[in-house]
């Protein structure tokens, strides 16, 4: 194939400024499916039911173009995770790209993730065309949204106006594509060196790499080294997305595919691994490879201990294809038999939660979320603590370090002054504040990230009501006066419930901890105390008294067989409760420590 | 029939689905029938008819003329009724035949009419003697028409008369319940039933307290209630025989208590539930579209279901704890052919653990503390 007829390229863009929806559009313009056959947003189909049909989630998909320049092209378009959490393989996917689309809602305007993208993709060397999606909605601004992307430093002479959800643009967009993305550079006849992207578990054929080619081909037989992994596997496919699978002879340098190699678990496939000829392999991989580290940890516990064999296979089967997920089994002495599992981020853990409770029906308990904490021991061992329950006794610890954030936040001028003092009472460090363009400022702010995984985000919506967004990347870990606080029921300490604060803030969180559960916790036959301990000393008490009535009062003919449903509506709610000694605590309560202020 | 085997009993309810105005707390299937003529009289032909159909092969031992408010019903239509239903049914002579009656729908007339064909116990809907409690529960009656109606029934003869009262409505205070309770065994009536506010969903004032228009006492203030209730009328000599209802010895209503031994009854009229054996119907709520469905069927069940081996097991323990003599060990195993503590003993050890539950000469039965918390028992068994 041509080189110089290949166009790679991906479309960027912050949440719902309608990436699907352009990806649709320019599937359908370019032939590769019908509209006849077009189900809503081809490439985002995460739903079970369109995962399980005949095609595999395409992250790349080969299109063919006939140019008005006379000459047929081939274009790779290449899909990016799309959210904050999945920054780094939002990196490796513009890496294998020459091209962006950068989408901008044309009534919301640029936005943090708009910003994050854009620099990701030039950090990438990648040529960004700018699209205004959603020019026919009532409140476009273009004029404006043009100026905002000029103040970014991007041509806004090469804007193009659109409406994937009316078809508007959609030639532009491909002519844009031909004329100012480069075609890929490279040799055919070097030793192979490819870059993974992404990769997916599929039922029958196994794990499939997606890859894009910097020199060299690839053909069935070959013996590809994954040079970060340091192992090799003889390749019994090769192909590509057309959107469906297609398998074909060879992959030549510049090229974006697939291949299959009888690797049996996603997590022996890095992201951002290179890939060489075994006996003949390249001097050294490609830069910026990164480790992918979970950030954020919870555990998750069914609810019926019995169900425990089936929450472990649900999350073998979610792992398969979500290589960043991990988990280990761990038991909580409240909450018995469990897993605690690590994520890249809160929305990550959100998506694995939701999956869980909804597609394998398990009901189960999520504890608090937290971070991971380095302790220094007095003898000088560090230990990391991915469980505040786990936390050496006050007497061992020199040090904790905790990890801390870069936030970027975009917001309009107004709201500037709410979110300076939501970030200081999350005890950011102010870094600066800079106008993106004149109706948008950027907040730097470096954040302890056990402060921003409670509840930051759900705030900073709300101060600047909605207006708002954010990114953010992973400094360091640093120094902090940290503490264990414990909550005591009914005199019994629930590890559950355990946090680690920053010291200054554990008497308010105690306090305000000990309250809310007051409110979750239904009366039982006895009073029950709570009380927040740091170490043996209680910080705050609360006590909910005896229950004292459950009763029904009228109970005759007619309402017996209602009567009855009442009592086994009761007894099903009884059910659902955790017991913890004698006392009975709703799933609720293990979610109440996310909602302290 | 062979000679030998006695005719099985049952028990009679008769469903009057009309009253004078609907009650703010009211979830019964009932309705004013000001403005509907007609309705009442062919109403009435279609629940006489249903009432023979029904009864046929059976020995009616108590009626329960319920509702709604039977009184409500012209004096015509009210000895239409009881005529017609001892027409229609075999009615024990040694049968109790209650009514119930509201203050200010109860005629000298009508008390009188009532006694002499036949009824011999009524049950009358106090509910509070406080004026501001009346009106919060949409009561249209004061405390006074209830003495005169109360006056009534003793003139026409009635001494086995029940007073309904309600607690834990919004406003209420302990002091106010107190005076209640003296203002009514002062009276002496036979029977005492006395329930806490039950808030249902559909109501006026479910509504009413969602909205925050009034609160409700409380847990603790109705628990506080519910004690001086039974302390006040054990010590006035009544019996608690039963979670809400207290009687002078002998004067438990005995239709009552079938629905609580898990014994057979028979319900009619619109919305009426009955039991069979294992099987449980319910008629069709609205009034004329059972009149309908009786002229067309002589039958207005729309659901019946048959009760499993172990619904049966738990609607006998959870009906029969609430009779404060509790459940007779010797009656469960013949009723069900298992020992009582070889099916629960676990969930006993629990319950007697917490003081909700006791074994006492052969009888399993709620405690003091338990009868406030009798769901607590209740659902370990269902």
């Amino acid at each position: 194939m041509d080189v110089n007829k290949i166009r790679n390229f991906c479309i960027i863009a912050h949440i719902d400024h309608g990436k699907s929806t352009l990806a649709d559009r320019i599937l359908e313009f370019t032939g590769a499916i019908s509209s006849r056959d077009m189900k809503e947003q081809f490439l985002d189909k995460m739903d079970l039911e369109r995962e399980r049909g005949i095609t595999i989630k395409a992250k790349a998909v080969r299109l063919n173009y006939h140019s008005k320049d006379g000459q047929d092209y081939v274009f790779n378009l290449i899909d990016t995770p799309g959210h904050v959490d999945f920054t780094y393989e939002v990196s490796k996917s513009l890496f294998a790209c020459e091209g962006a689309l950068l989408i901008v809602d044309a009534s919301q305007g640029v936005e943090a993730q708009t910003i994050a993208n854009y620099h990701l993709a030039k950090d990438a060397g990648l040529r960004v065309i700018p699209v205004i999606n959603k020019i026919d909605l009532q409140g476009a601004e273009p004029e404006k949204v043009l100026l905002q992307l000029e103040e970014l430093g991007l041509n806004s002479d090469e804007a193009i106006l659109a409406s994937a959800k009316e078809g508007i643009g959609t030639e532009a967009i491909l002519e844009a594509l031909v004329r100012l993305v480069p075609p890929p550079r490279g040799h055919a006849e070097k030793p192979l060196k490819a870059l993974i992207f992404d990769s997916l578990y599929d039922v029958y054929k196994g794990v499939v790499v997606f890859f894009r080619i910097f020199d060299g081909s690839i053909k069935t037989g070959f013996k590809a080294l994954m040079m970060r992994a340091g192992r090799t596997f003889e390749v019994t496919e090769v192909g590509v997305f057309t959107p469906g699978m297609k398998q074909i002879e060879s992959l030549s340098c510049g090229e974006v595919g697939y291949y299959i190699a009888n690797i049996k678990n996603v997590s022996d496939v890095k992201v951002g691994d290179t890939i060489t000829d075994s006996s003949n392999p390249v001097k050294a991989p490609l830069p910026g490879y990164k480790e992918i580290k979970p950030m954020v940890f919870c555990g998750f516990y069914p609810v019926n201990p019995n169900e425990y064999n089936l929450l472990k296979d649900a999350l073998e089967k979610l792992k398969l294809n979500d290589s960043p997920l991990v988990f280990e089994p761990e038991s909580s002495r409240a909450l018995g038999f469990g897993f605690r599992c690590g994520f890249l981020g809160l929305l990550h853990m959100e998506i694995v939660q939701e999956r869980l409770e909804r597609e394998y029906n398990i009901n189960m308990i999520a504890t608090c979320p937290n971070v991971k904490y380095k302790v220094i021991k007095q003898g000088g061992e560090v230990v990391e603590i991915d469980n505040p329950a786990n936390l050496p006794a006050p007497g061992e610890i020199a040090k904790v370090l905790e990890p801390y954030i870069l936030v970027s936040i975009i917001t309009p001028p107004e709201f500037m002054s709410n979110i300076m003092e939501l970030c200081k009472a999350k005890r950011g460090v102010y870094v600066e504040n800079q106008y993106v363009t004149t109706t948008r400022v950027q907040i730097h702010y470096e954040i302890p990230m056990a402060e921003v995984v409670f509840d930051f985000f759900d705030i900073l919506k709300s101060v600047s009501k909605g207006y708002a967004s954010m990114d953010y990347e992973y400094i360091d870990h640093r120094d902090s006066e940290l503490v264990k606080l414990d909550i005591l029921v009914a005199t019994e300490i629930v590890d559950a419930l355990s946090i680690i604060v920053h010291r200054e803030k554990a008497y308010s969180k105690g306090k305000e901890l000990a309250l809310r559960l007051k409110e979750i916790i239904p009366r039982q036959m006895f009073e029950v105390a709570i009380q927040a301990a740091i170490g043996s000393k209680i910080i705050a008490r609360e006590s909910i008294p005896a229950l004292r009535k459950n009763v029904i009062a009228k109970c005759y003919g007619g309402d017996i067989t209602r009567k009855r449903k009442l009592l086994e509506k009761q007894k099903e709610g009884k059910k659902r409760m955790k017991k913890i000694g004698r006392v009975d605590i709703p799933q609720e309560a293990f979610l109440a420590v996310l909602k302290i202020q | 029939m062979s000679e030998l085997m006695p005719e099985p009993t049952a028990g009679l309810y008769v469903h009057i689905p009309f009253c004078l105005s609907k009650c703010r707390y009211c979830d019964f299937n009932s309705s004013p029938l000001a403005g509907r003529s007609g309705l009442a009289g062919a109403y009435l032909d279609a629940l006489l008819e249903e009432i023979a159909a029904r009864c046929r092969g059976r020995k009616i031992s108590t009626v329960f003329a319920g509702g709604g408010t039977p009184t409500v019903l012209a004096e015509k239509e009210l000895e239409k009724l009881i005529r017609g239903i001892f027409k229609n049914a075999c009615i024990d002579k040694n049968a109790e035949f209650s009514c119930e009656a509201n203050p200010g729908t109860l005629t000298a007339a009508k008390a009188k009419l009532l006694f002499e064909l036949g009824v011999n116990r009524l049950s009358l809907g106090l509910q509070s003697t406080e004026a501001k409690i009346l009106k919060v529960l949409g009561r249209v009656h004061s405390w006074p028409d209830f003495l005169k109606s109360y006056d009534f029934a003793g003139k026409a003869g009635f001494t086995n008369i029940n007073v309904d009262l309600i607690f834990g409505v919004p406003g209420q205070t302990l002091f106010g319940l107190k005076r209640d309770i003296c203002k009514v065994k002062e009276l002496k009536p036979a029977h005492i039933s006395i329930y806490n506010l039950i808030l249902e969903e559909g109501t006026q004032m479910h509504a009413d307290v969602k909205n925050g228009l009034y609160a409700l006492p409380g847990e603790d203030l109705d628990a506080d209630m519910y004690y001086m209730i039974k302390e006040m009328l054990e010590t006035a000599g009544y019996v608690h025989y039963e979670i809400s209802n207290f009687a002078r010895p002998g004067k438990e209503c005995r239709h009552n208590i079938i629905y609580w031994k898990a014994q057979d009854y028979i319900g009619t009229g619109a919305g009426a539930s009955g039991k069979l054996g294992k099987e449980r119907s319910d008629n069709i709520e609205d009034p004329e579209q059972y009149i309908v469905l009786i002229k067309k069927n002589k039958n207005a069940i729309i659901r019946s279901q048959k009760l499993s081996r172990k619904e049966e097991l738990s609607e006998t323990i959870f009906l029969g704890l609430r009779m404060l003599e509790g459940l007779s060990l010797t009656t469960f195993k013949e009723r069900t052919g298992k020992d009582f503590f070889v099916l629960f003993e676990k969930e006993f050890k629990k319950l007697s653990g917490l003081e909700l539950l006791k074994e006492e000469n052969g009888f399993i039965k709620l405690t003091g503390k338990g009868l406030f918390l009798s769901n607590e028992v209740f659902v370990e068994f269902v």
